[in-house]
């Protein structure tokens, strides 16, 4: 019997799995890959002060480093975001192939079991426990455990099986295909955002920076406005603006976009990472907010040992912790990206323009809106109050 | 389910097993084992929101 099974071996589960096995929880981590870390699913960036709040730094996982953003609205209108002086770097870009592989190794030092190449394909709750149906290589057999942590990501069973819904709507998921390009040209010390209704309905494209004359550029367009794949817009924004770039690895994905959920927890059971979308609806970004989910999971999962209690309600504390923590910013910017939405590129660009010339500093959602408030006050008078 | 006679097919030569499709399905008609999708044609209803989802543009819909 293990205390806690962890499903899913991405950032979200390998925190949850140390930090239950740090606190003396027998734990096992089951991986359906047979590899850890690939296929990435993932354009890479994350910020650099709230990694390290979790992780020392190792550049074996770091593919770069930028000291901010440029956005470019429909018309080519640019907003910069950035830190006053180079040197100064602000955000990274991971290597999630070796970055997964090294927390789970993490996991596994603290004292966690993992087994890879192997699904968890049922739930069934007996008693006060958990039986837990892994299926390997086509062998079924069953663990039983106190707690599962279901951090199997955007495709999550888990949660379905312990009984919360987490399909996605098609204006709650966006669809997503990025490049590893090579031979392009860029200032790698920034990442790159492009919006508007045509060129990546209800997402955008970006460009994160992978090292000298490479980067990721991918796109993600909201199934619900987008008439087409989003392969074919990124293939013609491609065309138009890196026409002699080599792509050396095709990346596709789905993001949730759906905002903060109701409850992340059943009895026996917590949900984290992308199972549990947590996701930014602005961004897209998700690896900070898994790992402190999977790190919130591990905690109150010892808890939850230590009090013989694995009901719903005692998990609850999952909750309160997740979401007094990046719950309110998961709801504003699913406001704000609702809002987003709703511009056409006339108005994208306008926005845009009212800014352009201007550098923000902070690259952070916030400190964009608030410059963007200030100067088109009437325009963005009903989301005043959520960032001030 | 009623269908009327259509079905959910998958080019493996174009999915890119991102997962995608599973996310949207609310029938739990369909599973990605490991880089493996598969359709269970019994609960797939036919909605097409997997089809829309699909960055390859891998899912289509056929007559039976």
């Amino acid at each position: 019997m293990y205390d806690v099974v962890v499903v899913g071996a991405g950032p979200a589960g390998s925190m949850a799995a140390k930090t239950a096995a740090e606190n003396g929880l027998d734990v096992l981590m089951v991986e359906k890959r047979q590899e850890i870390g690939v296929p990435v699913r993932c354009a890479e960036g994350v910020s650099k002060a709230e990694l390290a709040e979790f992780v020392e730094i190792d550049k074996k996982w770091i593919a770069a480093e930028v000291i901010g953003a440029k956005i470019y609205s429909p018309d080519g209108s640019e907003v910069i975001l950035s830190e006053e002086q180079a040197g100064n770097e602000v955000g990274y870009i991971l290597e999630r192939k070796i970055f997964d592989r090294y927390l789970a190794r993490l996991a596994a030092k603290a004292g966690a079991d993992v087994i890879v190449k192997t699904s968890a394909v049922d739930l069934i709750r007996k008693d006060d426990i958990v039986k837990v149906k892994l299926r390997k290589m086509g062998e079924e057999w069953e663990v039983e455990s106190k707690i599962v942590i279901g951090a199997d990501g955007v495709e999550s069973r888990i949660g379905k099986l312990a009984g919360i819904d987490t399909t996605l709507k098609l204006s709650e998921i966006e669809s997503c295909v990025q490049y590893l390009m090579n031979n392009i040209d860029f200032d790698p010390n920034y990442t790159y955002f492009w919006i508007g209704n045509e060129i990546a309905p209800g997402g955008y494209i970006w460009l994160f920076p992978k090292g000298e004359n490479a980067a990721n550029v991918g796109i993600g367009v909201m199934p619900a406005k987008a008439k087409r794949k989003p392969k074919e817009y990124l293939d013609n924004f491609i065309k138009q603006k890196f026409e002699d770039g080599k792509i050396v690895e095709i990346v596709a994905g789905g993001v949730p976009v759906k905002g903060e959920i109701k409850t992340a927890v059943a009895d026996n059971v917590m949900l984290a990472g992308d199972a549990a979308h947590h996701a930014d609806p602005i961004t897209g970004g998700g690896i900070i907010n898994a790992m402190k989910a999977g790190k919130y999971a591990g905690i109150v999962a010892a808890q939850a040992i230590e009090s013989k209690n694995y009901s719903a309600e005692f998990l609850r504390r999952y909750d309160m912790l997740w979401k007094n923590d990046f719950g309110q910013k998961l709801r504003r910017n699913k406001i704000l990206q609702e809002k987003i939405l709703k511009m056409d590129d006339k108005t994208l660009n306008k926005l845009a323009r009212s800014l352009a010339g201007k550098n923000l500093g902070e690259m952070s959602v916030r400190s964009i809106v608030i410059a963007l408030i200030k100067a088109n006050p009437r325009l963005l008078w009903d989301i005043k109050d959520l960032f001030y | 389910m009623a269908k009327n006679g259509k079905k959910v097919v998958i080019d493996r030569y174009k999915c890119a097993y991102c997962g995608a499709c599973i996310a949207v399905c609310k029938f739990n008609a369909n599973e990605l084992i490991e880089t493996f999708v598969v359709i269970d044609e019994e609960k797939c209803n036919v909605c097409m929101a997997c089809v829309k989802t699909c960055p390859m543009g891998a899912l289509a819909v056929v007559e039976e």
